[in-house]
């Protein structure tokens, strides 16, 4: 027996000492970056998942860490997003679910839980099992800035305070001849609505609620460009929209106009099924007022 | 990286398809030699389709299964071929519309080649290549094991040899990749395995007293795509939450043995895991979430189970402390994806509606549990089991009790009564992830009622009622079941929750369920109507959430 016993450690200390000789992985330091590159994030997310909100702040980790170059929406969907009603002290004054959130998120594929989030709409890495997939995804930003930008994207918002129309008209500029099957893709959301959110283990009243969803101005999936933009060719788009009565939310002087164009021929493709939504190009924003 | 990965998973494929080929044609060729040699064939076919019927009252809807799939089937049919020394075997997996590996909405689709493998004995030396199921120990630094409830199979795709030293000395080695669905997962596992029997030699003494020691080592390699995954999420991390830097390869070690001695027998299982990046999202000091949930830690486990049986009585005694002994394949995997080890539970296995509503999931990264059964058996008409578990994170803070008396009486040949009580005390907050919960403390009476009319047909009742203020609130449960012999059984049953909390459920709803069961010899054959809560699933004290259903099931089981 003793020999055995022997040759156990003998096969552990093996092992301890192969593993001394190791290279280490160096966790990369955050990289300041120059570009002219604007990425969107998508965060599916609800007032009743706890971990929501660390993906929210994550994300505004990111957007002072590259300011200006980060564009995000917050759909508040079904799962763990129906109003809190318990404790009453912490009820909900508002819905924040749209139909078009669950809408995106069925498209998108759903997920594992929430946070989930997505990053130019693209799958980064082959093993990943969903689209809307977690946090760390986001890790892939640099890479994403990295990239030339193929368009540059104009908002000018025009909205009248009395009758409450907006009057948004969108420019997309070619900076080199791109092909694809080109959406623009344009949406209205809101910050700073003050309203009870669950925080990680505790509930908290007047949470401020950012980049919420509010409307599309454009189809779901985009409204179609063409194939072909040469370079330095500009394409309009003009919405119009009338804001509903200010109540608690809908502020225009809080809510934004987004857009981003999206490319059809790069699908995502999830267990062997292409998604249908195509990889984000480029994104802006600009406030109502 | 992704075009070479892509280049290899594409030449992969076609030497996977080159082999399959060969593997159908082998096969074939051998089922025709069975007929006329001693080979044998064995298999079995499990078949599960749900026909959803959408019930928003009871969380029953929302799912692209409820909303216009209507529909969902897993089957998994297998086909085993054993001849002398050589084995080999095959298996294949349906997926439609299948919410198994994702409860949260998801829909998954797919039919392959789930599982294969070959084997041969040669001499000492046995070979076996392909998806490997295996355990090192207990399972602390190594199990790989299918468990379809909880959407578990996560074999070895690789090869393994082991070989026989001498009669009471084997010595096992394996490498490969953990399976996933149709796919494997990126890292590399390797291990080894030594165990061995000892007794003594003098013939007066043998059969009083044994050994059986083991020991094993095994090591994951992440691969790139892991690594990007976690530099990724660990490049944003600052102050004291800081990994700068971790190693690829992690190695985890276990030492096990087993003494026997009279009516005694001793398992004790020490494991260490070198320093690892892990999932842990609750801060282990006060059980509050972490903000940045990855950790860099080494890990240990002792475990140990000591019993006795001797004259109708048997007592187990189980304890364990477990630190930081996460180990999946892939840190960034969620739920039950992924996992290399297995941690044996500390808490009874509940067969009852009721009493197994609330379970405790093995805690991976901090947990401090002790577990004792005792059973007697007065007579042949009565016998009594009190079972008591005590689980709590090393912190000592409360994360489970359970104490569970049943006694059995048998009062005649015709009857056969199961009747006893549980109590249990179950943190919400820390099992099933629930915010500003209270711990779910219950007090479950039930019985269990067998009469036999004749040797063809008998009646079962059980009733059982959980007493709790939390969560749900109060449930009634009561089955009858019919069966005659040998052919058909038939169930009614129904889950009340009449003590509803608001809080949860508007109204205070019924789960009915009616199955028929049809067995002819070793086909059996079930169609049933079934409303169902949601809950958690446990097996071992691994878990995994079932959404609510309401809808038609049928299932289709055989072997031949």
């Amino acid at each position: 027996m003793r020999k055995y016993i022997f040759y156990s450690f003998i096969i552990s200390l093996g092992f301890l000492a192969w593993s001394c000789n190791e290279q280490e992985v160096i966790v990369p330091k955050v990289t300041a970056i120059k570009s002219d590159r604007v990425v969107l994030i998508e965060d599916f997310t609800g007032v009743k998942c706890p971990n929501c909100p660390s993906a929210s702040r994550k994300i505004e980790q990111l957007s002072e860490l590259y300011p200006g170059k980060v564009v995000s929406i917050a759909y508040h969907t079904d799962f763990l997003g129906d109003p809190i009603t318990h404790p009453e002290e912490y009820k909900s004054k508002y819905d924040f679910r749209t139909a078009t959130g669950n809408k995106l998120e069925e498209i998108m594929g759903y997920y594992l839980g929430k946070p989930a989030v997505t990053l130019d709409r693209q799958k980064h890495s082959p093993e990943a099992e969903f689209l809307l997939d977690q946090v760390e995804a986001l890790g892939n930003i640099e890479t994403e800035l990295n990239s030339a930008p193929k368009v540059d994207i104009t908002i000018n918002n025009q909205f009248n305070d009395a009758t409450r129309v907006l009057n948004c008209e969108i420019k997309i500029k070619a900076l080199e001849e791109i092909s694809g099957a080109f959406h623009l893709h344009a949406v209205i959301s809101e910050d700073h609505i003050l309203d009870s959110q669950l925080d990680n283990d505790k509930y908290v009243n007047n949470y401020e609620h950012n980049h919420v969803f509010r409307a599309l101005l454009s189809d779901i999936n985009g409204d179609l460009l063409g194939d072909k933009i040469t370079k330095d060719q500009v394409i309009t788009k003009n919405y119009s929209f009338t804001l509903p009565a200010e109540a608690g939310w809908w502020n225009a002087a809080n809510c934004h106009v987004v857009a981003f164009l999206s490319d059809y021929t790069k699908k995502p493709s999830i267990g062997g099924t292409e998604l249908n939504v195509g990889y984000v190009l480029q994104a802006g924003t600009k406030g109502l007022k | 990286m992704g075009e070479s990965m892509n280049m290899f998973t594409f030449v992969y494929s076609i030497r996977f398809m080159r082999f399959l080929s060969t593997f159908i044609i082998a096969i074939t060729c051998i089922s025709i030699v069975s007929a006329q040699d001693a080979g044998r064939i064995s298999g079995a076919l499990q078949s599960n389709v749900n026909f959803f019927m959408k019930d928003s009252a009871i969380h029953a809807s929302g799912t692209p299964q409820y909303e216009y799939q209507l529909y969902s089937a897993d089957s998994w049919l297998n086909v085993n071929y054993n001849r002398g020394n050589f084995e080999a075997g095959i298996r294949l997996d349906g997926y439609n519309n299948s919410y198994l590996f994702n409860p949260n909405g998801g829909s998954y689709t797919a039919v392959g080649i789930g599982n294969w493998y070959v084997g041969q004995q040669i001499r000492k030396l046995n070979i076996r290549g392909g998806y490997i199921y295996d355990q090192i120990g207990s399972g602390i630094i190594y199990r790989a094991y299918e468990e379809r409830p909880l959407a578990i199979d996560n074999a070895l795709f690789g090869v393994r040899v082991a070989y026989d030293i001498t009669p009471d000395w084997k010595i096992k080695a394996f490498t490969g990749k953990q399976k996933y669905q149709f796919d494997t997962y990126g890292e590399i596992i390797k291990g080894i395995n030594v165990e061995g029997f000892i007794s003594p030699k003098d013939s007066a003494k043998a059969g009083k007293w044994s050994l059986a020691p083991g020991f094993g080592a095994v090591a994951r390699t992440f691969d790139n795509a892991t690594i990007d995954k976690l530099n990724n999420a660990l490049k944003y991390y600052s102050g004291p939450d800081s990994i700068r830097t971790y190693k690829h390869n992690t190695y985890a070690f276990t030492l096990y043995n087993t003494l026997t001695a009279g009516p005694f027998s001793w398992y004790v299982e020490g494991a260490y895991k070198t320093p690892d990046v892990m999932y842990s999202p609750i801060l282990s000091t006060d059980n509050t979430p972490r903000e940045n949930p990855y950790i860099k830690a080494s890990g240990t486990v002792l475990y140990t189970s000591l019993s006795y049986a001797k004259h109708g009585l048997g007592i187990t005694l189980d304890a364990k402390r477990t630190k930081n002994f996460s180990y999946k394949t892939d840190p960034t995997l969620l739920l039950n994806r992924g996992f290399i080890n297995y941690i044996p539970a500390m808490s009874r296995v509940n067969a009852y509606r009721l009493t197994a509503r609330y379970n405790p999931a093995t805690q991976f990264i901090g947990e401090m549990a002790a577990q004792i059964d005792v059973r007697y058996r007065f007579n042949d008409k009565a016998s009594l089991l009190v079972n008591y578990s005590h689980i709590n994170d090393l912190n000592t803070n409360p994360l489970y009790r359970e104490l569970f008396i049943q006694a059995n009486i048998d009062p005649n040949k015709k009857n056969e009564i199961i009747v006893g009580v549980q109590h249990q005390v179950y943190n919400q907050k820390i099992y099933e992830g629930k915010v500003d919960v209270p711990d779910v403390k219950t007090i479950t009476p039930f019985v269990d009622w067998l009469h036999k009319f004749s040797r063809k047909q008998a009646l079962r009742i059980e009733a059982s009622m959980m007493i709790t203020k939390q969560d749900y609130g109060s449930w009634a449960y009561l089955l009858a079941e019919y069966s005659i012999a040998p052919h058909w059984t038939f169930t009614v049953s129904d889950m009340y929750n009449y003590d509803f909390n608001p809080d949860k459920t508007a109204k205070a709803n019924n789960f009915p369920s009616v199955i028929i069961f049809y067995n002819q010899g070793p086909n059996r054959f079930s169609l049933g109507y079934v409303k169902q809560v949601e809950g958690i699933v446990c097996t071992g004290g691994i878990c995994r959430y079932e959404p609510a259903f309401s809808g038609i099931k049928a299932t289709i089981n055989t072997t031949f």
